[in-house]
């Protein structure tokens, strides 16, 4: 029952979306850091914050009044998704077109990211918890 | 979860570890021999190099591990996620090659027990040089896979508090 019923309706699904996003971001950057020395080898990226910007401010937009309130999309997930793509640009190592420092960079910003979103779901799960036992942690 | 895990990062960097460490090995070797005038075929020691390539990995995920991802997946509205062509992760390997194209170093010294009847001896064709900043690039890298490995497991324990 909750499981059917409430959890589609906290928004879980989509910080799960996130975290795999910027989980799958860590191991291409890992992969990337990884075949830093690989001839032949092209970059990957994963881009999804466009899209993941998108499905979280839906959730927020009110619906016009003349709909019903069952339109609102809340906690449905986006049709979105994250995608691994292999970047041809002209920067070179000597070797591939791996940016060590640009790899490095992305690594510290995906790690913060992704402790964002396990506190975010964090609070989401207690706040479920305050209101299933009715009491106030 | 098809292979977006985190412990498939550990194994990608782990990979890469084991690649760099390989080259360190191999460097090892290459200046340990760097004045080896005689091997077991008889003719100087031939610098060695370790050759990269990414390898493709295909793993599907188990089948216990399917069903609980499908169920969690349609019970909480989570769309799996579809990566494109380019999601399967590319796995560094290293193989050693020996070198056959460089040729030997040539140096004059009559009284050296393989100097040839002109008075040279070959030397192996091991460039200090080349070796030391080979050695510099992959310990750079390896500090990069392990700051990498760090990485996810800071995630790992982040995602373990939720």
């Amino acid at each position: 029952m909750i499981v059917r019923f409430v959890l589609p309706r906290t928004g879980v699904a989509r910080f799960k979306q996130a975290l795999d996003a910027y989980s799958l971001r860590q191991r291409v950057v890992a992969q990337n850091i990884a075949n830093v020395q690989t001839p032949g080898y092209r970059r990957k990226e994963v881009s999804f914050e466009d899209s993941l910007k998108r499905a979280f401010v839906q959730r927020l937009q009110l619906a016009p009044v003349e709909n019903p309130p069952r339109s609102i999309p809340i906690g449905m997930p986006t049709r979105q998704v994250p995608r691994v793509v292999e970047v041809k640009d002209d920067y070179s190592n000597g070797v591939n077109n791996v940016d060590m420092e640009k790899e490095m960079t992305k690594m510290v910003e995906t790690n913060l990211a992704y402790s964002m979103m396990t506190k975010f779901l964090k609070g989401r799960f207690e706040n479920l918890h305050e209101a299933i036992t009715g009491r106030i942690k | 979860m098809s292979g977006i895990g985190l412990f498939k990062t550990l194994e990608i960097s782990a990979a890469g570890l084991s690649v760099q460490r390989m080259r360190l090995d191999v460097i090892a070797e290459n200046l340990a021999n760097v004045e080896t005038t005689k091997t077991a075929k008889g003719e100087p020691y031939r610098k060695k190099r370790v050759v990269i390539k990414a390898v493709k990995d295909r793993a599907r995920p188990a089948a216990g591990q399917m069903e609980f991802s499908r169920i969690m997946e349609s019970n909480t509205g989570y769309i799996p996620l579809r990566l494109g062509r380019h999601s399967a992760s590319e796995i560094p390997e290293g193989s050693v090659k020996t070198d056959d194209k460089t040729p030997f170093t040539l140096r004059y010294e009559p009284g050296h027990p393989d100097a040839d009847k002109n008075g040279f001896v070959k030397y192996p064709n091991v460039n200090v040089i080349d070796e030391m900043v080979d050695m510099v690039t992959a310990s750079r890298a390896y500090e990069a896979n392990v700051t990498a490995i760090q990485t996810a497991k800071d995630m790992f324990l982040k995602a373990i508090e939720i």
